[in-house]
């Protein structure tokens, strides 16, 4: 047990890493309970793949000597990362909710085709880049044992930002998820509430993949919402245990791949995943329970 | 109702020659009609008609390929609407009161937060049709028909000048529908709110509603509903020609 509250000195030497990945665990399920409610589970996949195909080609660009320099070193790579990984993000969800609004075949099978091109994209992108490949790569599946204490502090401040947003305009985002008709009967401009809110979800998702990699930001959006949902009949404890689920299985995650030696991302989806198995059977149980007496 | 005032015979949705459709495609031909303060009307249509299309088109969802829509300034973001309870998704967990809530929350600016006056009202509506002590269970586990009232609970919230509603008794049961027309009713009566629905049950709409408006053949068709929803006359009038 002591070894497990030295995790959280700051002398610790992965101290940044730790609060990064649970910063990540606990914001992701916000917006995860978005892409829930709405259905669109694929698009939480399809995302931070997109995003890491926008990561790959800033590096692309700056391997054939189109750069931009405005921090010293590594810094700058971080902010052309997130720069990449952003600008992405948000211009495929527009895009996505452009071609959703003309209503042309199913947003599925568009989904699912910009997941596959993001993804060859990725690895093409970092194949033929003629400057090193490890560290991008590195990058791709996100670099949270080398979170500096700057990337902390912006990632805590951009989080923040965006949680507030999110309280502020909660009911309005609730009213255009739940029932879009009525809302537009009520003079609400839903395409505008509907951008502004993907524009939240482009640039978590953006961070997300810059510090943990896509494939435990997907995780981290979409696993704890599902746990939390089986127990919570209103909307503020749901965001509330999804968000505690996701913190949790951030830092458990990161205390077990520390002591057993485990990478880091597949050890924090393995506690996601038991709690989700757990709250599934606890749900059983108790409806089973409640179903005999 | 001849001897009252303007003021409370005023029309307010006014359709003059308007059509509507998708993508160019005429649905509705070159509809003139008013609605007017205090109505209860029956809006039929054979499937495929174009029902809901006349009725985005009167509620400003589409724009009208021709002619136009007004709507009276004192019913700007006080329509009562009533989706289809089956658009709802039930994975949100919203219980009935949170439902109703989003009424008055809706027509609030962004930075405004919903104050006690706000609950009281949603408390005043849900009670209002019957629904008071189902305000904590969850929206997706109440039957069809009580999911309705709580949305009719929604629109009222908004203290509207007309209730506008689509298929509010589809697929519940004869006794939920009758209660639910029997409610609409009363309020037409009582608090003299004009209404709008859609419906495809005619004959027990016929002997609720004043005026039916119904469409065949891309037309709009507008007269007492005694005489228009006559089942000797209504086979006819929504068969296909």
């Amino acid at each position: 047990m002591r070894e497990l509250f030295a995790l959280f000195e700051p002398g610790f030497l992965l101290h940044n890493a730790l609060w990064g990945s649970i910063a990540v665990g606990f914001f992701c399920p916000l917006i995860g309970v978005y892409f829930m409610l709405r259905r669109m589970v694929l698009l939480g996949v399809a995302l931070p793949q997109i995003s890491a195909a926008g990561i790959s080609f800033v590096f692309f660009l700056q391997g054939l000597g189109v750069s931009w320099s405005l921090h010293a070193g590594e810094a700058n790579d971080r902010f052309l990362a997130l720069a990449g990984s952003a600008v992405f993000t948000i211009a495929a969800i527009f895009v996505l909710a452009y071609f959703e609004r003309r209503g042309e075949g199913t947003s599925e099978s568009r989904i699912g085709a910009v997941y596959a091109l993001a993804y060859a994209g990725a690895i093409l992108l970092v194949a033929a880049n003629p400057v090193g490949k490890i560290e991008l790569l590195n990058m791709l599946h996100g670099e949270i044992v080398s979170v500096s204490s700057q990337d902390l502090h912006v990632l805590l401040m951009v989080y923040a930002f965006l949680i507030v947003t999110l309280f502020l305009f909660n009911n309005q985002f609730l009213l255009v998820s739940f029932d879009r008709e009525s809302a537009r009967v009520m003079g609400k401009n839903v395409a505008a509430w509907d951008l502004w809110l993907y524009s939240i979800i482009g640039i978590a998702i953006s961070i997300g993949v810059l510090i943990v990699g896509p494939m435990l930001t997907f995780a981290f959006l979409i696993i704890p919402p599902l746990a939390a949902r089986r127990f919570c009949r209103k909307m503020t404890p749901f965001f509330i245990v999804s968000s505690i689920i996701g913190g949790f299985s951030g830092a458990a995650g990161f205390a077990l791949s520390y002591h057993l030696d485990w990478p880091l991302s597949p050890t924090d989806i393995l506690v996601a995943s038991v709690i989700l198995a757990g709250a599934f059977l606890l749900r059983k149980s108790l409806d089973a329970r409640a179903a005999s007496s | 109702m001849p001897d009252q005032p303007d003021t409370q015979r005023s029309t307010l949705i006014s359709l003059d020659r308007a059509s509507f459709g998708y993508q160019g495609q005429v649905v509705i031909r070159d509809a003139t009609l008013d609605i007017v303060r205090g109505e209860f009307i029956g809006l039929v249509g054979a499937n495929g008609s174009g029902k809901s299309t006349l009725f985005k088109g009167m509620l400003g969802l589409i724009p009208p390929l021709s002619g136009c829509v007004v709507h009276a300034p004192e019913i700007s973001r006080r329509i009562g609407y009533v989706p289809q309870r089956d658009q709802l998704d039930g994975i949100y967990p919203l219980t009935a009161f949170d439902v109703a809530r989003m009424g008055p929350v809706g027509v609030l600016p962004w930075f405004r937060f919903p104050g006690p006056q706000i609950t009281r009202k949603v408390m005043e509506c849900l009670e209002k049709v019957g629904m008071e002590g189902y305000r904590a269970r969850t929206f997706a586990e109440l039957s069809g028909g009580q999911r309705q009232r709580v949305l009719i609970a929604r629109a009222l919230a908004l203290d509207p000048q007309i209730l506008v509603l689509d298929e509010p008794t589809a697929g519940i049961d004869p006794v939920a529908e009758e209660s639910i027309l029997a409610l609409l009713s009363e309020l037409n009566q009582e608090s003299s709110i004009t209404i709008l629905m859609v419906s495809h049950q005619i004959q027990s709409l016929r002997h609720r509603v004043r005026r039916a408006i119904l469409i065949k053949d891309h037309g709009v068709l507008s007269g007492p509903a005694e005489e228009l929803l006559h089942p000797d006359r209504i086979i006819d009038l929504l068969s296909v020609s």
